[in-house]
């Protein structure tokens, strides 16, 4: 999952009424024969339709493994794994070592994941597994979810080698085949396959730190220290059915309405945390006087202050950092058209505040919708809560660098807490910290389209990016 | 004696939305749009209405019906706009689906993932329309209850109304005979179907049709055609043959 955004109004009071400069319109500092090789890497990569159950993945392995390979890294140093990610869903990892010829400390991990998330053509208003660049744009899924990250890291670390740097640590790249559905390759990754990924630290490429607001204000890049817990549950109901005609006064599918109408008034208690307390520390400083800033100010000041929490969780910019957020995703329900529904079920995706514990939110949705609907977690994926990574001064002050380099100093990097599960929290859990520092950026709200429809990502986003990673190569392994 | 039948229609309710990222919920949401439509038409009910073929129907079920339903029957059949009473036969298990027009969802579909918010969600909704009346009608009411203009509205097909088909006396002497025979004393009345047959399209090109079978059950136990555990009494299955071959010869036999 895509790490979200963590937006910071830097400099909002002082830049006044002038006029910001559109960031995608700013020139790409990439040389452009490293664009046109990034471009292709990019394009080859939407095209691989590499939703889970399609088989796909050891073709998207594949492409990465052969940038490796074409660029000087040994094939004893290149493994695609191949393991089942949900029943049926052969897919596979593929791990990479860029070995130093002579390593003064641990070898650092970079991350991403190769899979995207399911993308309907009737939905989409192109193909969205045909690459488009179109109004500064590229357009595809997982342009920014995140084959956009994929091959900033491969692209930053084969211009690297061709211009013969030499790493002072080793730095292993890992790429997993099932983020979007269960994590197991980061599971297996973080534990079995430990031999070939141990490290101090973990780099995540999934989810651009920066953005712009609409006025193209920076908002700032958030490194990811924390994240929620992800766990869907199951919302069933049952009935006896029958014949269409004779509508009994009970009905599988009501009783599932009712139960969603109430989740969606539904509030969890609000909740800080030290990841979102000094986000929001640093944001109500930022926000100066404003009305959402005042906010800030008083839930800071007095947690149990409800209605500013209510306050905050309400701007778009601040969905989901206040508290457990959960949200219907999908639906079915019945068995033909001119039959009474025999069961009703919706899919309900929760993202849990950290240290909150899957089971006492089931409790409190059970609670919630009564006896009439069952409520069970999928039982492919139990989620497990895991601590916070203690923030590193050489990782941020590596990130600060790059990020202010392309965005100038306006542009503030601070810690977050992401609302998007992601490959981190099973490497956290293992004992490796994980920071999310990928380069991309958008304008926000416009490009926060992950999941959705028509993903796009910034054509300056995609290239610069590629430097960005280079220039953490370079500080944290050079 | 099925002499007409309410009009099957299926509506489909859809709802899109622009989606996004399941750990930012938005404030727009398809699914809870859906359900909150479906709740609206939960808590509705269509106008009560009377045709001969149903005034006929409860004339007959009122005089062997006691009680607090045989009341109500009473009631509505002097005065049409008791819509009290109207619904009271409706809430009866027996009777369901004889007064007004009944729509019910029947199917539910929504998303792509479990991690991402939706971007369609849709109901089916069938709807069974009393005889006479257009499924637009229906249609343009439908979105009269859900009132909400990012719910659209849209019909699965093209069925135009039901018609009923006039008596027969031929047709009625012959049902009559083979269900007396069978079960002596038992009342005769003509009666709407709430179910779709394939008697509608041959009502509508212009041929009568009556629904005369011979088949019987116990009221409301059996009542299980496209639910669970459907079932005829052993009985009845046997009966129906000897039904049938009365009325073939009454009515193509000299």
């Amino acid at each position: 999952m895509k790490g979200v955004t963590a937006a910071l109004l830097a400099a909002a009071i002082s830049t006044g009424a002038s006029a910001a400069t559109d960031p995608r319109t700013v020139p790409t500092q990439l040389p452009p024969a490293w664009q046109a090789k990034t471009r292709e890497l990019l394009k080859q990569a939407i095209e691989i339709p590499s939703v889970h159950n399609r088989g796909e993945m050891p073709r998207m392995a594949k492409l990465l493994a052969d940038q490796f390979r074409a660029a000087g890294i040994p094939d004893s140093d290149i493994h695609i794994m191949p393991y089942e990610a949900l029943p049926g869903d052969k897919t596979a990892a593929l791990i990479v070592r860029w070995r130093s010829p002579k390593a003064t400390r641990k070898p650092m991990l970079v991350l991403g994941h190769m899979d995207v998330v399911e993308a309907k053509r009737e939905d989409w208003k192109y193909d969205p597994f045909v690459f488009r660049e179109e109004g500064g744009y590229f357009l595809g899924r997982g342009s920014s979810d995140m084959k956009d990250g994929d091959v900033a890291t491969t692209m930053a670390a084969i211009k690297l080698m061709s211009e013969g740097f030499k790493p002072n640590r080793d730095i292993i790249f890992f790429y997993s085949g099932d983020e979007e559905t269960q994590g197991k390759g980061a599971t297996l990754a973080s534990t079995q396959w430990r031999n070939l990924t141990d490290a101090e630290f973990g780099l995540n490429a999934d989810g651009g730190c920066a953005a712009y607001d609409r006025d193209f204000r920076p908002l700032g890049c958030g490194i990811s220290i924390a994240e929620k817990t992800f766990q869907t549950y199951f919302f069933t109901t049952h009935n006896p059915g029958g014949h269409s005609s004779r509508p009994r006064p009970d009905n599988a599918i009501y009783d599932l309405a009712d139960a969603l109408e109430r989740l969606r008034a539904h509030r969890f208690q609000p909740m800080l945390n030290d990841a979102t307390r000094g986000y929001f520390t640093e944001r109500a400083r930022q926000e100066g006087n404003s009305v959402l800033g005042e906010a800030m100010r008083r839930w800071l000041a007095n947690p149990n202050d409800g209605a500013a929490a209510d306050a905050i969780e309400a701007n778009p910019l601040e969905v989901g950092l206040t508290r457990t957020r959960c949200v219907a995703t999908m639906l079915k329900g019945g068995h033909a058209d001119n039959a009474l529904p025999q069961s009703a079920e919706a899919t309900v995706n929760c993202r849990i505040m950290p240290g909150v514990q899957p089971k006492d939110v089931q409790a409190e949705l059970q609670q919630l919708v009564g006896p009439k609907v069952e409520v069970k977690p999928d039982p492919n994926y139990i989620g497990v809560p895991t601590p916070p990574s203690p923030l590193r001064p050489d990782v941020l002050a590596a990130v600060t660098k790059a990020v202010q380099r392309f965005h100038g100093p306006a542009m503030r990097v601070y810690p977050v807490m992401s609302t998007g599960a992601s490959d981190g929290s099973f490497f956290r859990a293992q004992g490796i910290p994980v920071y999310d520092v990928d380069g991309s950026w958008g304008i926000s709200p416009e490009d926060e389209r992950a999941h959705g429809l028509d993903e796009r990502t910034p054509v300056r986003s995609m290239y610069d990016d590629v430097l960005h990673w280079e220039m953490i190569y370079r500080a944290l392994a050079g | 004696m099925q002499t007409a039948e309410k009009t099957f229609a299926g509506y489909t309710l859809t709802v899109r939305n622009r989606g996004g990222h399941s750990s930012k919920p938005r404030k727009d949401n398809a699914i809870y749009s859906l359900a909150h439509a479906l709740d609206r038409i939960e808590a509705y009910r269509f106008t009560p209405m009377l045709n001969d073929t149903t005034r006929a129907y409860f004339e007959g079920r009122s005089k062997i019906e006691k009680g607090a339903l045989g009341d109500a029957m009473r009631r509505w059949l002097a005065n049409p706009n008791d819509g009290e009473a109207a619904d009271f036969i409706e809430a009866s298990e027996s009777e369901v689906g004889l007064t007004r027009t009944r729509c019910v969802p029947t199917r539910l579909f929504a998303g792509h993932a479990d991690n991402a918010l939706h971007q369609l969600a849709t109901a089916m909704i069938n709807c069974r329309i009393f005889p006479g009346i257009e499924p637009n009608a229906v249609k343009a009411e439908l979105e009269k209850i859900v009132a909400d203009p990012t719910v659209v509205v849209t019909r699965n097909e093209d069925n135009v109304a039901s018609l009923a088909s006039p008596l027969r006396p031929d047709v009625t002497e012959a049902y009559t005979r083979a269900i007396r025979t069978l079960h002596p004393g038992m009342p005769i009345f003509p009666e709407m179907s709430t179910g779709a047959s394939d008697a509608r399209p041959f009502r509508v090109a212009g041929i009568p049709v009556y629904g005369v079978n011979g088949a019987w059950v116990q009221v409301p136990t059996d009542f299980r055609a496209h639910g669970k555990d459907e079932r005829i009494p052993v009985q009845s299955l046997y009966d129906n043959v000897v039904h049938w071959q009365m009325m073939l010869r009454d009515l193509a036999g000299k």
